[in-house]
């Protein structure tokens, strides 16, 4: 049996300490004795989520489990690379390591010296992300836009002394587009698996939904990590939940 | 027989009338010009119908066309930029075309409006026939490309009424095969 998995960070298991081997589509795959593939990926997009979707050969899996993802997240294809660079220069201030730093543990950031040691470190990191910046694969000219933090949408695109993105969200995007986008890309992925009569599971994050999802991975009841993704015990009442939707 | 038509001005002008007439069909057409793919695979799918159509017929047009909604109105953008309503708005659009926009961003959502149109008829059992006008399309997922028929066009590049009859009787002609593989 094998299953497959797509959806954003939820399902790649972010902030677990070990992803592949806590997160609820590993534990799914061990219930049902099933090899896993699980194709999620940290801030992506339904659009992204719909096109992994259909790169992949379908007719290979017993059952397709699909996570969607906030709607007004989107992507777009960066061909020169301009937005690696943007978004790594977005995070080196004093803000974005303070938010790292209140992300650490109490008792860590009680040690007053461990503040400049990890300040050090966390700049240290992004200048040797600057130096390294290559493409890997096709995959990561794909530019993951989320509206969450303003860093997420540098791309070094300037309208106006502007991001293009800023201004996307601000003049251009409307929660009926975003909601038409849902609901597109949903019957998109949905419709085919009906066609193809592979069992499927539909989940969400998106808090204002009329999509007939089968389950809420955010839901309260699950326990989470600081950035609010599920904790260990979270994936374990995830995977036990899917179990009893099947 | 029902036939339920969509696309862009190309569909929007006579030949789904046309083609229906030769199969003795009632036709609903909701084409408007300047649709782009996303257009058509949203008011095809987002409507709220359900005839049981014996037939779809879908134009989808140039893959670098999208749109936005408003707050009143769905406004299409074209790389022409010549939308009314664009207004304030044609400086970040013409960003996006000039700097942001890819052939592989117009393949991608060419290919969503394909399959997401394909399974819509698909569970529903309607045979379906999806057409382009895009040229330079690289998908091999089309029935038809409409620029492989050598139809006469009018000064705004558009089929003339005798072009239309064309592309009525081709895919009239075609109708059977097409229907055998659907």
């Amino acid at each position: 049996m094998k299953l497959l998995f797509l959806g954003c960070s939820y399902t790649a298991g972010c902030e677990l300490r070990d992803r592949e081997k806590y997160r609820f589509s590993t534990l799914v795959g061990k219930k049902l004795n099933a090899e896993v593939v699980n194709l999620a990926r940290d801030g992506n997009s339904n659009h992204a989520i719909a096109r992994k979707f259909l790169e992949q050969d379908l007719d290979q899996y017993d059952m397709v489990f699909v996570q969607m993802t906030r709607k007004s997240r989107t992507e777009w294809h960066d061909e020169e690379g301009k937005s690696l660079k943007a978004k790594i220069l977005a995070k080196m201030n004093i803000e974005t390591f303070d938010e790292y730093w209140n992300s650490k543990t109490p008792d860590s950031r009680a040690k007053i010296e461990y503040y400049e040691i990890e300040k050090a470190k966390f700049f240290a990191r992004a200048e040797r992300e600057l130096k390294n910046i290559k493409f890997a694969s096709e995959e990561d000219k794909w530019d993951r836009i989320l509206t969450s933090k303003l860093r997420f949408m540098a791309t070094d695109n300037l309208v106006d002394g502007k991001e293009w993105w800023e201004r996307y969200y601000d003049e251009i995007y409307s929660d009926k587009y975003g909601e038409s986008d849902e609901f597109l890309f949903y019957w998109l992925m949905k419709n085919k698996l009906i066609e193809k009569g592979i069992r499927n599971l539909f989940f969400t994050i998106e808090p204002k939904t009329d999509l007939p999802f089968d389950l809420r991975v955010d839901h309260p009841k699950y326990p989470r990590e600081r950035f609010s993704h599920p904790n260990k015990i979270g994936h374990i009442m995830i995977a036990r939940d899917i179990m009893r939707l099947l | 027989m029902k036939i339920f038509s969509n696309g862009s001005s190309f569909a929007s002008g006579k030949y789904p009338e046309y083609l229906a007439k030769m199969l003795n069909a009632d036709l609903t057409n909701i084409a408007m010009p300047g649709y782009s793919n996303r257009s058509v695979w949203r008011t095809t799918t987002m409507r709220k119908d359900e005839t049981k159509y014996d037939l779809a017929i879908i134009q989808l047009t140039s893959k670098s066309r999208t749109e936005y909604f408003d707050g009143k109105h769905w406004v299409e953008i074209s790389v022409q930029l010549s939308h009314e309503r664009l207004g304030e708005k044609r400086k970040l659009w013409k960003h996006w075309y000039e700097n942001m926009y890819t052939d592989q961003y117009g393949d991608c959502e060419e290919n969503f409006a394909i399959e997401g149109l394909r399974g819509h008829f698909a569970v529903r059992k309607i045979p379906c026939i999806i057409v382009t006008t895009d040229k330079y399309t690289k998908s091999n997922k089309f029935d038809m490309n409409l620029f492989d028929i050598d139809f006469p066009m009018d000064k705004t590049n558009h089929p003339t009424d005798f072009g239309h009859r064309m592309i009525a009787k081709t895919l009239y002609n075609h109708y059977e095969t097409i229907i055998s593989r659907v």
